[in-house]
């Protein structure tokens, strides 16, 4: 169980004395198991929010529990999954694969083992050894899926991780996430502005408004997986979300 | 357009060399054709500077001389193996040692702040300074001779792989450290498995420049700096021997080894690396 309590952030701003407040007084506890998906405008400091999840990031108040243990700095028990792949250009997908396992320690022969079990999960035994650059992009979002489940994190941290890819991919890519959150019982935290892949995903959304960022709903979603996009319920959430969104945008 | 030209190669090998005859000829002459073009210059060159009475060399001329030079003829009391082995020990001791100190004080820059603040500002005040300005600091500290022409090509080649290991290292993009620190990377591993490879390119071609730099420093340092052999020692004594042809000579050898280390060395270490990587736009020529 993750719990955040309190949180603010502030942007530290040289020229200005008071600083820019970008999230505040944040309280949010995702359960085990759980799909949270946290949508909001641009400005609303949700990318913010998952860097201080991360531990790349230091709150300005507030803390952060993951199953009672605090939360200081960047951990693998919280895996992340960023808006760019992010992999090393100058390892083979499968070293890429394996960077977690044997940064942790583990031998070497074990790591390349789950490395490629990872590999097979995202559909990518074949390109074991190819470069990161040689690719298409969701190829190599789903090679950062398989490194983060490599070394089997606590709960994973996306940041808008389909964002940058075309809609076939990306409607792929979500059902491939639903499926390994299914198998492995993940719990995962989901950053999105896109109110369609909010609803599709998540068992719970959290809508931000922005300037600053602050908990403006939580809405609940109950439809059982897979959902379709056209039924009538689907169509309500949607709308709904995508209102309070609009509400906020007229003000900002 | 070497990569279009070498794919051009592997067809003609598949094809069989003798039913492409023509083919291979006209792809030769392709290739050669720069160097033909500077063989004519010259000797169109040498032909109208010989009208005005002065014994400028031409290429034949160049090329006896080197033949009888390359089979131990003696050039200013050595043998131009000599010449070209002291050139080349000047400039591989200048070389490394720049390399290494400018590596540490690039990796020491980025680490720390505080030497941050020190190095950088130096190293941008006295890059620009052309090597050769260095010529009397490097008598003063070091007399005449060939510690201080080491010195200078040391000169020339620290600035550019300082500036270059620095912003290889802040150009790695801050997505790769985060990368490596949520999946538990301690400093170290961070610094060897993700900083220094993904700065590669950068220091690649602040080796190279290193490299350049001090061949060009070295040869000007010879002329200047108290030596008794080396290849630009030679070109510049031979004009009191009027022996033109053998400074020829020697020109032509810079000119080569030049190449053959760019090609040879640096060419093969980036076709082994940062093109595999895809982290050069670099496309062949």
């Amino acid at each position: 169980m993750l719990t955040v309590q309190n949180l603010c952030y502030t942007y530290q701003n040289k020229e200005q004395h008071q600083g820019l407040p970008a999230l505040s007084d944040i309280n949010v506890i995702v359960k085990d198991g759980e799909l949270l998906c946290i949508i909001g405008p641009s400005g609303s400091g949700k990318s913010t929010f998952l860097d201080i999840l991360a531990g790349f990031t230091k709150p300005t108040s507030g803390s952060i529990f993951l199953d009672g243990h605090q939360v200081t700095a960047p951990h693998p028990e919280r895996g992340v999954i960023f808006q760019e792949p992010n992999l090393f250009p100058w390892l083979t997908v499968l070293e890429n694969v394996a960077f977690g396992l044997l940064c942790q320690g583990t031998l070497r022969k074990r790591a390349f083992r789950i490395a490629k079990e990872m590999l097979d999960l995202v559909g990518l035994s074949d390109f074991a050894h190819f470069r990161p650059h040689e690719l298409s992009g969701g190829m190599r979002q789903r090679v950062a899926l398989a490194r983060v489940l490599a070394f089997d994190p606590k709960i994973l941290l996306m940041d808008e991780p389909f964002s940058a890819l075309d809609a076939q991919t990306r409607r792929k890519l979500q059902d491939e996430l639903l499926y390994i959150c299914e198998l492995k019982r993940k719990t995962v935290v989901f950053i999105t502005h896109n109110v369609e892949e909010a609803v599709y995903l998540a068992d719970r959304v959290i809508v931000f408004c922005s300037r600053p960022g602050q908990v403006k709903a939580e809405i609940e979603i109950d439809l059982p997986k897979p959902r379709k996009l056209s039924e009538p319920a689907f169509l309500h959430y949607r709308d709904k979300i995508t209102d309070l969104i609009e509400v906020q945008e007229v003000l900002a | 357009m070497s990569i279009r030209v070498d794919s051009h190669w592997t067809q003609l090998v598949r094809a069989g060399f003798r039913s492409k005859l023509p083919q291979l000829l006209n792809l030769f002459l392709r290739r050669l054709f720069p160097y033909l073009f500077l063989l004519a210059f010259w000797q169109l060159s040498a032909w109208g500077v010989q009208v005005k009475g002065a014994p400028f060399p031409t290429p034949i001329e160049t090329f006896s001389r080197a033949a009888e030079l390359l089979f131990g003829a003696n050039f200013l009391q050595y043998s131009i193996y000599q010449h070209i082995g002291s050139s080349l020990l000047r400039w591989g001791i200048g070389f490394i040692l720049a390399a290494i100190a400018g590596l540490v004080l690039g990796i020491l820059a980025t680490l720390f702040d505080h030497a941050y603040e020190i190095i950088i500002p130096i190293t941008a005040l006295l890059q620009p300074v052309p090597s050769l300005a260095w010529i009397p600091l490097a008598i003063l500290l070091l007399g005449l001779g060939p510690r201080s022409t080491v010195f200078i090509i040391f000169l020339a080649g620290l600035f550019p792989v300082i500036i270059n290991v620095t912003t290889g290292i802040k150009s790695v993009p801050l997505g790769l450290l985060r990368a490596g620190q949520m999946m538990g990377a301690k400093q170290t591993t961070i610094f060897l498995k993700i900083l220094l490879p993904g700065s590669l390119p950068h220091l690649l071609s602040g080796l190279r420049t290193a490299l350049a730099n001090g061949w060009r420093a070295l040869i000007a340092a010879e002329m200047v700096g108290g030596s008794d052999q080396g290849l630009g020692y030679a070109i510049f004594q031979s004009r009191w021997s009027l022996d033109y042809p053998s400074a020829f000579v020697a020109i032509i050898i810079i000119a080569i080894i030049g190449l053959v280390i760019e090609r040879g060395v640096f060419r093969k270490i980036e076709a082994k690396t940062v093109e595999i990587w895809g982290m050069s736009n670099r496309s062949g020529c």
